[in-house]
Formats: C-alpha cells, structure tokens, sequence
C-alpha cells in the first residue's frame, strides 16, 4: 500500500493545469482509499476552502460551497462514515480538504489515514505550484495596449470552462461587446483616440468583474467576457450595467462628445445556446447583430422616457407602419380584448414550469385586483420561486402576495388608460403595451430584446424600482 | 396571536429611512434603528430581527464584515441581511446571499421584498423539525378525531395528510378549519375529500394563518358534513361505475330543461369523454353532488360509457428514457425533483386542441374550458410521463400578427407537433424547427384525426436540423416520438457562410 501511495503521488506532482490536478487527486485518493464518493475545497484568493471538485455518489446539494480552514485537523480523521483528508503543506499551510465516503468495505479503515497524509501533503505542495503557474499564465498572457488576456488564453479558459460546467451541471455566460465606429475614430481622430477608446471600454467592463470573470481582447473593437456559473439572466444584467456604465463615465462622455462613440454587445449562455465555445460565439454575434437592427434604435428611443416611449410605440390608426427589422419582430393594431389577461396566466404558467430561473415580469393596469390572473396564478409558496413579479396600479383588494410584490400608484393618469405586460426572462423578452378604447383595444406587441429591455430599464427608473 | 416581525434597519441617515420606518410600523413590524455597524451587531444578536436592512455606508463595521460575522454566529446566521446602497454597482453585492436593494427605492417594493423575505425566514424556522408538533398515522388516529383535538386546543397551522402519492394539507386558524387543498382542488371539496381518508399519515407544523380563507363554516359543522358526505359517496360509488371509467355525452341525447346548476356543470364537462374521476375533479361542486349528477344522467341515458375505454393504457416512455430525459433537462437548471417541460402544438385551438384534449390519453385539461381551445393561444393540459416528468401542451396562435408571441413561448420547449396542414400552422412549425432547432413530428392521418392527410414531409419543413418526422399511428406514438427525439443533441448551428464555402458557393 505504501508503494502504492506514493506512486500515485508521484504521478499527481506533474500536473500544472490546476483543474486537472484537482480531479487527479480526488481521483486517486477515492481509488487508494476505496471511496465511492468524494468532494475536494481548495483554497484560493478569496477566503475559505471553496468546492472545487466532486465525484461518485455524491449528493452536491448537501455539500457546503465553503469551509472554514480553521476547521481542518492537521492530520486525517474519520468522522461518521466520511474520512476528512487534509491537505497541508511542509509550512503547515492549509490548501485543501478532501471528503471520501460510501467506502467500498462498509467503513474507512484507521490503517487509511497515514498514507493519506502523505498524499495529503504532496497533493497541497502540487495545489499550491499549480496555482502559482495559472499566476503566472495569466500574468504573460495579457494583451500590451490594454491589459485584457489575449484570445488565445480566452479560448483555452473557456474550453476549460465549458469542461466544468458540463461536469458538474453548472452554467457561464459568454458575453461580447463591440465598440461602433472605432474605425471613423481611428480615421478622425487618430490612433491615440482610438487606444483611449479600448481602454474606456476595458475600463468599464473591468470595473463589474469579479475575481472570477475573464475579460478578452478579441480583435480592434471586439471584447469577450466570460463569466462562470452566471445564467442567461445574470449575463444580460451585466450587459445592461456595461453599457449604462459607458454613458456615465467622465472619459467616455469626453471621446462622445467629440465623435459618436457606442457600445453594442450580445450574451450567450452554457448549455441552452451551444455545446461549444463556437456556438456560443456565434449566438452572441447574432445577438449582437439582433440589438443593432433593433426597433428600439431605429426609432431613437433611447432618450425618451417611458410613457412617450409607450405612446410612440401604440401610435393609432393613423401612424405610420412600424419599420420592418431583421430581428424579432414587433406588430401594432387592434388586439383581442382578452389577450392582456390570457397572456398573464400563461406567463404565469411558464414561470411556474421553472421557477428556479430568474426573470422580471411587470404587469400595469388600471387596478391592482387579488383576481388579476397573475396574481391568482402565482399563488404558491415563494421559497424557490426566483422571478419577480411586480403588480403596477392603484390599490384595489391586493395588499401582499407571496411571490408579486404590488406597486401601488395612485393618481397615476398614464396607468388609468394604459394596460402593460413587460417580461424579460431566460433568452427571451416579450412586451405587450395597449390602450383600452370604446369597442376596441389599440395594442402593439414585440419579442424585440432590445426594445424590451429598453422599457424595463425606463419603467424602473420612472418609478424608482430595484433593477433586479 | 403570531409575534410581530422585528426589522433592524441600520443607517447613519436617519432621515432617509423615516418613510420607511413609518410604513414599516404601519403595517404592524417592530423597527430597530442604528446609526452604525457595531450597534447593529448589537441588536441583532440581543434582540434577533427577522431581516437586517444595513447600509453600505455605515461606519465602524463595514457591510461584508457585518455579514460574515452573522454568519458564523449560529444565533444570526439564519437573519437575511440586504444592503442598501447609494451606488449603481450592485454587482459588488452579489456574494451577499440577499441581495442589495439601490437607493432611492420604492417603498411598496421594499415593503414587498421585506414581507417575502420575512415569510421565507418563517418557512425555513418551520421546516427546522421542531415545528413538526404532531405526527401519526390515519389507521390510530382519523382525522376527524385529530381536527377535533387542534379545534378544542384553537391551533393555528397546517396539517398535511399523505395517502401514497396524495398529498392534502389543511390550514386551521384558532382551531377553524380555513382552506385545504388536495391537488389543484381547494377549499371545502378538498376538505370533504380529506376527511373520508381512512389510511394514511399526517403531521401538524405550527404557523402563521393562512392568507387564503375560503371555508368558512366552525368545525363541527364542517365535520359533521363532511363524513355524512363522505358516507353517502361511498355508497353511491358502489351502484356507479369505477373512477376511471371514459363517460360521454349519449349521441342521440336530448338537452335537459333547465337542469340543476350542477347536472349543467358536469354536462359542460362533458362535452369531450372524460374519466368518472377528472369530472369529479373538474366540477365546482362537492363529490357527492357530481356523483349524484353522473347517476341520475347515466341512468337517464343522457351520458353512457365509452365502450373499451378503461385504465389500459401503458405508460409513454419507459424507466431508463424518463431517467435520460430529464437528466438532458436538468442541463443548466437548478436541482428539482419534478420536471415540467412543454410541447408547442402547431394548429388551432379549437380543432387541433379539441383533438388532443379527446385523443390523447392521460392528458388533464389545464382548466376546466382551456382558454387555448377557444382562443388558439394557452396550455391546453397537462401529461404526467412519471412522478418526476409532467410535459404541457401548449397552442401558440399561428396568425401573423400574433408572431412576436412565438418566440417568448415556443423557447424552452422540447418539441414540436404539427396536427394541421394549414399555411399558417407549417410556418410556425417551420419556425419551432429551424429558428429554434426543435425536433418536429407530424401527426398523420388517424392520428389527427384526417386534419393532415401528408405522406411525406411538406417541402418547408425538410432538412429541419432536429429533424422532422410523420407519426400516422396514433396520437400517443406521435408524441412518445417528440420526446425521444428530444433526447437527441442539436447539431451544431454552422454559419451560413462556412455552409456555402464548404458547397463551393461561396
């Protein structure tokens, strides 16, 4: 056996590729000590053991995300019917610990312990080389003009990524930002004005990373963001935030006000857009393309608030045809009475088929009513429901609700004629705005993200609502 | 009477969280004020509040501290704590398990968030075991007898009962019974239901009321008509065919003149075959008076039973392909142990959907006169493949000014049926098949019911990248084969460009 330890030792110190060291030894450690499951924490920059790996018959939800270091023995230990494996370094520094369970001969065996601490201390020597290299990567693989990683790095991570969240379940976000008309200030401005321009937007994105977010240089004007274990939803926040961020920032205003200066970008998720990085690449560029041809810039409606945009978008009889995108679609006209209160149940239906993802739903209307269908069909317990759903109206017989949180408006003229359905959600967006008439209701209705997104961001702001 | 919940709001402007603590109290919170970090450490480990408001910019100790520290704390580690905060970069929050709420804010939207937040808190207390005050079996202790127990010591909570899968609950309020609920059935029918269980378990959990009271009567009355009820459907099930006999409307039948609002409702139901017990489950009224109403119009030849149509239909997938299948949708999605994932249904609601509501076997109206059958736009119903597998059909309207309504709707679905031939009903197909690479199948001949008479697969559906097949047996091999061929990974989506270089047309 002692052999044995040791050659599967040996065979771990020459792993650099951090992720893989960290199967290779839950690995070795369930095969040495006959365990049918096994969980790893490693430490890394932030505080505390994180869950890095887990195998066999392990129950995830069970395990905790963190541990606190201050909990780990220095030597293994058996406790219940899981054994702890520690893994310390010749400092006494702690880099990881390793859960083994479900063991093969009923119950791990005390003869167990001293070779997995011989394990356990080449395995925190090889933890904390690898990290030091994945330090060091990272350092020599930064583009020179503006600091971000080159691609080349961005395409081995995400491949790494894609590796990960295939294992264990999980989903990222792949993001692209584009900088329009870099080449007209390139060309006007020079190449200096240019650089500023990469650099604001660096700058931007940079500022709402987290340790664990990746940021890219893809080519002149194009950015990848790469962002683990963030869904469809999270993506889309992070693209709004991005992209409201330019406008505020002093530099950025600066460039614009000299030459237009836009930012457009596009968000893919991991699994529900594509396997491979391709294809996630490739949804965000159409989504991008998506945004560019959307209504909601052909009709310059960025700077109208949101009650002109509403009245802009429903027109009457008399207003011109909405112009025709390439993206998803939007119609105006006369619309069923009773389309506001069926598409209510039914989006209420869809976010009960999967309460678990996030999303926005506003619905505005004259009244806010306990018979609203909405309201009556979310009438469930709010412990895993992650949507929110907002009422907007003046208060009828609706005080609280479990999971639709009532904003009450009184005197609100704009809401005691319009009616509004917003819903933004898992790689889709649909909004219904309509104005009730005598014999007939004057509706439009689009898919149109942009356009959705747009609304919400303006509904928000006009009534002071959290952005998520 | 519950206690008031305790709200600690921490800021070291208190002007600015006046409105709120005045609204706060309004509704009946306890509100807790500190200027600081430390003094909120304080109060929340003296006084315990129910959700911890605290401002980025109080001094002293700063906001991640002051999280970490309640952490590790057992006595506060379970107390929500938002952070409030004058910046637009919430994201710096995002590792605070509650989130952060941006300054200035809407006050009904916080009320709201606050009351989510605090009813959440209550769920997990009750779920932590010590809530669970009384457990037992029915075959010890009927229920009427246990109601009779919680009436007398005036409990407030919530009972649940199990009976194999059945699930009910009943809520009491001072000992009053106030709602119960078996299914989708709520209110006295389900309490009538309940309370002609004989077998089964049961456990109490102490609680806040419920919201929701539609019973209204004390218990006694309650009990008293419900076992007589309970008595009298046993008898009358005995003279009446089993639940799960199919029941329809007599061909040659007259309409009755001005029945009972009752015989009126089960007749409604009628209109398509449906079994003794989705009736029962459907009709608004008690048990026993729709079983009354099925007797008197079975006897009366008004309804007869379907010939050959008892429970013998096997299930739609086997074992190992439900196991497959909802490994594949759990892909991405957060840990559930039921699934409900949908079908889109190319066709109109009142031809295709009437079709599959009197087809398709197993398959539970969505309401009792689905809007999608009417209006071509809704969940038609609900099959349950397994326990843990429920798929939805749903009718998205195939008209041209309805499209911006595909998209939002067709997206998250597994696959798609076409059980029409129409232009518009292939344009939507089409659209399910290449925009959003769903796998199509094609309902056929008798297994729609002649509404599509193709041999082969039209031209605008061919060389779908999910595929697109014709199913011509049966409604129930129709979708058995959308669901497999959902198993299937999509291919991946090349960009048209490579496509015709790698075709020389480029």
């Amino acid at each position: 056996m002692t052999v044995d330890i040791e050659a599967r030792a040996l065979a771990i110190v020459g792993v650099n590729d951090i992720e893989i060291l960290q199967e290779r030894i839950l690995q070795e450690l369930c095969e040495h000590c006959g365990a049918q499951s096994g969980a790893l924490w490693v430490a890394g920059e932030r505080s505390g053991l994180r869950l890095r790996a887990w195998r066999g018959l392990i129950d995830r939800t069970a395990l905790p995300d963190v541990v606190d270091p201050a909990l780990v023995q220095a030597s293994p230990w058996l406790a219940g019917a899981s054994f702890l494996v520690p893994l310390v370094t010749s400092t006494n520094e702690v880099q990881g610990l390793v859960q083994l369970g479900d063991s093969l001969n009923g119950a791990f065996s005390d003869t167990l312990v001293s070779p997995a601490q011989r394990f356990g201390a080449f395995a925190a020597s090889s933890l904390k080389t690898a990290a030091r290299f994945a330090l060091l990567q990272r350092q020599g693989l930064r583009d020179r003009e503006t600091g971000a990683y080159t691609l080349s790095y961005f395409t081995d991570y995400a491949t790494k990524e894609i590796y990960k969240a295939r294992r264990y379940g999980r989903s990222f976000s792949l993001l692209t930002f584009s900088i329009d008309n870099l080449s007209g200030i390139r060309t006007r401005l020079g190449p200096a004005a240019a650089r500023q321009a990469q650099q604001v937007v660096l700058k931007v994105i940079s500022q709402m990373t987290r340790d664990a977010d990746v940021v890219a240089r893809a080519g002149e004007h194009e950015f990848h963001v790469l962002l683990p274990e963030t869904d469809f939803f999270g993506g889309l926040m992070f693209l709004r935030r991005a992209l409201a961020s330019l406008g505020d920032d002093p530099d950025g205003r600066a460039l614009e006000a000299r030459l237009p200066f836009g930012l457009t970008g596009g968000c893919a998720t991991f699994p529900r857009d594509g396997d491979d990085f391709d294809e996630l690449l490739m949804r965000c560029r159409r989504r991008m393309e998506e945004r560019r041809g959307s209504l909601h810039h052909q009709l310059h409606l960025d700077p109208l608030p949101f009650w002109e945009e509403v009245e802009l978008l429903l027109g009457n009889a008399r207003s011109p045809r909405l112009p025709d995108t390439a993206g998803e679609p939007a119609r105006r006209g006369k619309v069923a009475d009773v389309l506001f209160d069926e598409l209510q149940l039914e989006v209420a239906r869809e976010l009960l088929r999967e309460p678990g993802a996030r999303g926005l739903v506003y619905v505005g209307g004259p009244l806010i009513r306990s018979d609203l269908n909405i309201v009556r069909g979310l009438d469930v317990p709010a412990n895993d429901f992650a949507p929110r759903v907002y009422v907007l109206g003046k208060r009828a017989d609706l005080v609280t609700h479990p999971t639709v949180t009532p904003v009450f408006l009184e005197g609100d003229e704009h809401l005691a004629r319009h009616e509004f359905l917003l819903w933004l959600g898992d790689g889709l967006a649909y909004a219904l705005l309509q104005r009730r008439g005598r014999g007939a209701t004057w509706g439009f209705h689009t898919s149109d993200p942009t356009l959705v997104e747009g609304l919400v961001s303006k509904l928000q702001a006009a009534y002071d609502l959290q952005p998520y | 009477m519950a206690q008031a919940r305790k709200i600690l709001i921490a800021d070291p402007d208190v002007n600015a969280v006046r409105p709120l603590t005045r609204a706060l109290r309004q509704r009946g919170y306890h509100v807790q004020y500190a200027p600081d970090g430390s003094r909120a450490l304080e109060v929340a480990v003296l006084r315990h509040p129910d959700v911890i408001l605290f401002d980025e910019n109080c001094r002293l100790i700063e906001a991640r501290a002051f999280g970490q520290i309640l952490l590790t704390n057992p006595r506060t580690d379970d107390i929500p704590v938002v952070v409030t905060t004058s910046s637009r970069e919430l994201d710096k929050f995002r590792h605070f398990r509650d989130g952060a709420l941006q300054k200035p804010f809407n006050l009904d939207e916080v009320l709201s968030r606050i009351d989510h937040l605090c009813r959440r808190v209550e769920a997990a207390r009750e779920l932590k075991g010590d809530a669970r005050e009384i457990e037992g079996g029915l075959s010890q202790l009927p229920l009427p007898d246990l109601l009779q127990i919680l009436a007398m010591n005036r409990r407030t909570g919530r009972l649940t009962v199990s009976n194999g899968t059945d699930k009910g609950e009943i809520h009491l309020t001072n000992g009053a019974p106030v709602n119960a609920r078996l299914g989708e059935i709520e209110g006295e029918k389900a309490l009538f239901r309940l309370v002609g269980w004989r077998e089964g378990t049961f456990a109490f959990s102490p609680g806040p009321p419920s919201l929701r009271a539609p019973i209204q009567r004390m218990m006694e009355d309650v009990l008293l008509e419900g076992m007589r009820q309970s008595d009298e459907r046993d008898r009358l099930l005995s003279s009446l065919p089993p639940l799960g006999q199919l029941i329809q409307l007599t061909a040659d039948a007259t309409d009755p003149v001005e029945p009972h609002p009752v015989t009126a409702e089960v007749l409604q139901f009628l209109r398509v075959p449906r079994r003794i017990s989705e009736v029962l489950d459907l009709t608004n009224a008690p048990d026993l008076e729709a079983l009354s109403a099925i007797g008197a119009l079975l006897a009366k030849g008004h309804i007869e039973k379907v010939a050959g149509a008892e429970l013998t239909d096997g299930p739609l997938l086997g074992a190992a392909e439900v196991h497959a299948l909802r490994g594949r949708l759990m892909r991405g999605r957060s840990a559930r142990t039921t699934l409900v994932t949908k079908v889109v249904v190319c066709g109109s609601g009142s031809r295709a959907g009437r079709w599959l509501l009197k087809a398709l076997p197993g398959l539970t109206p969505a309401s009792a006169e689905p809007h999608a059958v009417r209006s071509s736009f809704g969940t038609l119903g609900r099959l349950e493949v397994s326990e843990v597998l429920r798929v939805d059909l749903l009718v998205v309207p195939t008209a041209e000014a309805a499209r911006p309504l595909w998209r939002p709707f067709v997206s998250g679905a597994i696959g798609a049926l076409l059980l029409e031939e129409t232009d518009a009903a292939v344009r939507l197909a089409r659209y399910c098949a290449f925009e959003l690479r769903l796998p199509l199948v094609i309902a056929a001949k008798s297994a729609s019911h002649g509404m599509v008479s193709a041999e082969v697969v039209p031209a605008p559906l061919r060389g779908a990248p999910m595929g697109a097949a014709i199913v011509s047996t049966d409604i129930s091999s129709v979708l058995r084969t959308v669901l497999l061929a959902a198993l299937q990974s999509p291919p991946p989506e090349v960009p048209e460009t490579v496509v015709s270089r790698f075709l020389g047309l480029a």
